[in-house]
Order: structure tokens, then C-alpha cells, then sequence
């Protein structure tokens, strides 16, 4: 990976809007400082999308996108500067191994199945992680564990 | 008409020329007689490509061109606040807000630098506006457009009564050309005043960070910042490529990168925040998050 941004897709610049846009996210900090950090990665990967919950639960997010931003929110947990925000990378990493299970089938971590099942479940009772988040890695759960009876 | 002259605002000589008989509070026409290179005026930066006559991008590309000194860290911003110092670092830094006001009422170029001078030196020094900044940037930010909203009344007032009665009835009208100036269409003037105080945070937020991160050593820090995020969300530039950010500073991996930008918007946020609350009572955040929210309601157009 190289340049894990897609550019086609920036906001208009250099007007209201990106004023508008400034204080939005400056503001998003404030009240939500680990989600913030979680969104400010999905916007390096996918600034159409923009934020963690619009690239993890759309089914047409391309994979490659959510390959990338999986790596970089991991290093968020590896390397993030709060606790907060080092387990919110955590959570959206696995996140995004979910999504791209549900979405397009593939497995994009070298954990087993068993493993990625507990990182699942891991995440769907943490109520940081956005709820449109934890409904999505949900339904991954149950799409992974099969068909009950 | 008398004229008088004195100090102006960054020193050098200025010449007012008073109209008397105006029925309201003294009026000023400011001229400005200083010599070529002489400690010019905050000049406003206008985009033919934008409705505003005043935009954030212009005053943050001639503060921070590549090349540019880093700003040194304000003895005040230690303690918090980012308040104006004096008169003249007020008259400075609302100049922005207070012309881009008066252009959008309509008035011309050259009468919106005119009038934006005059109420500089006449309401803003003259009255010591600056002394009544004791509730907050969000009080003092509401006073000045109040202030400068009176002003521009009285000066409608005035004009208008020496139009009525002019003295040498040689008054040449120049209203078409004010009118096709006016751009009905884009913000009210209310609004191209908090367009304009925002630009004004955000450029001091940037002046800030910057000088936080020249003293620290966080060179790698801020240029990533400012390629990715800076540039490319006010200034409509090209984000640099990851690729070029990681030859550039010697970056093993692409998650370096996210990572500083995700430390420098915290920083800038942390800034940001600092600045809209300067004023308030140390430490209240709560305050300058409400006053960042109210701005950002009022570029919305969900308050008047």
C-alpha cells in the first residue's frame, strides 16, 4: 500500500463549506474524541464516505478500501496517543475484518475463524463503538457462525 | 469639513477628516496618506472565484507560504488566553471581519476600506471597544458586529442627509456601480462577518499549531498536516501523495502518516478551542465549545 487515499472525492474547497466542514470536525473532537479519531482515518481512506460508520456499513465500499483502512486503524491501536483512542483502533480494525466478511466474503485477517468469532463478540457490546458499527459486525457474527440449529 | 491628524492604529500619521453637522455620532473619512511601503494596511483578500469578499484561504496562504518564518509562540497563549493584547493587535486582527460586514452591505471596494478604517479608528480605538472584552470572545464577537452594524447606520444616515443637502450640489452618485458590487445572492453581511471571524480562529489556530510544533521539533508533524488536511480543505490544493509525505521524511510505513494526522487535527482541534473561548474564565471549555457550536449554527443559517 502507498497511497491509501482516494482524491477524487474532496470536498469543495476553499469555500462555506469547507469553513462549515472545519468546525464541524473540530467540534466532532471535542464531543467524541476516539470515534473522531476512528473517522479522521476512514476520511484519509475514503473522504467520499468520510467517516468509520459510512465506510463499514455501506456494501458497496470497495474491499481495497476497507483492507487499508483496517491496516491503519490497527496502527491507531498500536500507536494511537490516548487509551481511548488505541481501543477504538482495536475495535474498528476488527470492524473492519467484519464488514469485509459480510460484505464481500473474504477474510482479511490471519486469525482462524474461532478467533475472529471472540473478536467479534468482543466488539458488539461496547458501547463506544457506533451502534450502526456493532450492528453491522452483528451480523458478520452471526453470518460466521452458521446457521444456528 | 476639518481635518486633524494623529497616530493611527500601527503608527504611522493618518488624516481624519471630519464632517460635522452629521446629527450623529462623529463620522470619519479616513484617508490614508502613507508613503509607498510604508507599514500598509491589513489589506482584504478578495477572490474573483468566490461570492465572499473575504475567504479564509488568502490570509492562511500569505501567513504560511512554505517559506514563511514560523510565527513565534504568543507570550499569552501559555496561560490560555489569545485575547488581544492592544488596541492595535485588535484592530489588526478584526479587520477581516469588520470589512468583510461593510462589503457585504454593498458598499464598493474602496468605501468598505474606507468605511472599515474609519470605524477602526473612530468605535474600535477611538471608543476603546476593546476595553468591554471582559465576558468572553463570544461577547466581545457580538458587540463588534453590533458596533460595527451601528456604524455603517450612522454612515447611511449621514451620507444620505448631505445628499439631501449637499453643500456644493456637485455630489457625484456612484450607485450602480455599489449595487452590481453587491452580491444579493451569497450571505447577509451578519453572515460574512462569522464567516470571517471563523476564518480569523482558524488562521490563528494554524498560526499556533505551527509555532507549537516549530518548538517542539515537529517539523515531519506539521508539513504532513499541512499537505494532507491544510492545504487541500481551505485552499483547494492537491492532498500530497502518502508515497511522497513517506520519501520526504523517511516513513516506513503509510499508518505514520494517519497517525500524525490524527495527533496534529487534535492538536489544531485543541487549539481551535482554546482560541474561541480566549476570554472566558480559564479552563471552561464548556464555554468555548458553545461558542464553536454557535458559529458553526450560524454559518448554517440555523440562527439569525
Amino acid at each position: 500500500m502507498t497511497d491509501p487515499v482516494d482524491r477524487t472525492n474532496r470536498p469543495d474547497p476553499a469555500g462555506d463549506g469547507a469553513i462549515r466542514d472545519t468546525l464541524a470536525w473540530v467540534l466532532h473532537s471535542i464531543d467524541h474524541p476516539a470515534q473522531a479519531a476512528g473517522d479522521w482515518i476512514a476520511y484519509e481512506v475514503d473522504p467520499a464516505r468520510g467517516s468509520a460508520v459510512a465506510l463499514l456499513t455501506d456494501p458497496t465500499a470497495p474491499l481495497s478500501r476497507i483492507r487499508r483502512a483496517r491496516v491503519l486503524w490497527a496502527a491507531l491501536r498500536a500507536e494511537g496517543e490516548t487509551a481511548e483512542e488505541r481501543a477504538m483502533g482495536s475495535r474498528l480494525a476488527i470492524a473492519a475484518a467484519a464488514a469485509a466478511f459480510l460484505f464481500h466474503g473474504e477474510r482479511i485477517t490471519s486469525h482462524d475463524d474461532a478467533a475472529m468469532l471472540a473478536a467479534f463478540r468482543s466488539v458488539t457490546p461496547d458501547g463506544a463503538v457506533p451502534a450502526e458499527v456493532r450492528t453491522m459486525v452483528r451480523m458478520a457474527e452471526r453470518k460466521l457462525a452458521g446457521p444456528v440449529g | 469639513m476639518r481635518t486633524v491628524s494623529a497616530q493611527g492604529f500601527d503608527s504611522p500619521r493618518l488624516h481624519f477628516h471630519f464632517f460635522p453637522g452629521s446629527g450623529c455620532a462623529p463620522f470619519l473619512r479616513l484617508r490614508d496618506h502613507r508613503l509607498p511601503g510604508q507599514n500598509p494596511l491589513p489589506p482584504p483578500r478578495i477572490r474573483a472565484d468566490l461570492p465572499y469578499p473575504v475567504v479564509v484561504p488568502m490570509p492562511y496562504l500569505a501567513a504560511h507560504a512554505m517559506n514563511a518564518p514560523t510565527p513565534a509562540p504568543r507570550d499569552d497563549d501559555r496561560d490560555g488566553s489569545a485575547a488581544p493584547r492592544s488596541s492595535d493587535e485588535a484592530a489588526t486582527r478584526y479587520w477581516g471581519a469588520i470589512y468583510a460586514y461593510i462589503r457585504q452591505s454593498g458598499r464598493r471596494d474602496d468605501e468598505a476600506r474606507d468605511l472599515t478604517q474609519g470605524f477602526i479608528a473612530d468605535v474600535l480605538l477611538g471608543r476603546d471597544l476593546l476595553s468591554k472584552l471582559d465576558e468572553g470572545r463570544g461577547k466581545f464577537r457580538t458587540l463588534l458586529l453590533s458596533a460595527v452594524r451601528n456604524y455603517l447606520a450612522d454612515a447611511y444616515r449621514f451620507d444620505h442627509a448631505a445628499r439631501r443637502h449637499p453643500a456644493d450640489a456637485r455630489i457625484v452618485r456612484d450607485d450602480a456601480a455599489a449595487e452590481s458590487v453587491h452580491d444579493r445572492v451569497s450571505a447577509s453581511p451578519d453572515a460574512a462577518f462569522h464567516r470571517a471571524w471563523v476564518g480569523m480562529l482558524i488562521r490563528e489556530a494554524c498560526d499556533a499549531l505551527r509555532a507549537d510544533c516549530a518548538a517542539r521539533g515537529r517539523d515531519m508533524a506539521w508539513d504532513v498536516f499541512e499537505r494532507r488536511i491544510l492545504r487541500p480543505m481551505l485552499e483547494g490544493a492537491a492532498p500530497t501523495p502518502y508515497e511522497d509525505l513517506m520519501a520526504r521524511w523517511n516513513l516506513d510505513a503509510p499508518s505514520q502518516v494517519s497517525n500524525t494526522i490524527v495527533s496534529m487535527r487534535r492538536a489544531f482541534a485543541g487549539h481551535l478551542l482554546r482560541l474561541a473561548g480566549a476570554g472566558n474564565a480559564a479552563g471552561d471549555a464548556a464555554l468555548a465549545r458553545t461558542e464553536l457550536a454557535q458559529l458553526l449554527s450560524l454559518l448554517e443559517g440555523r440562527m439569525q
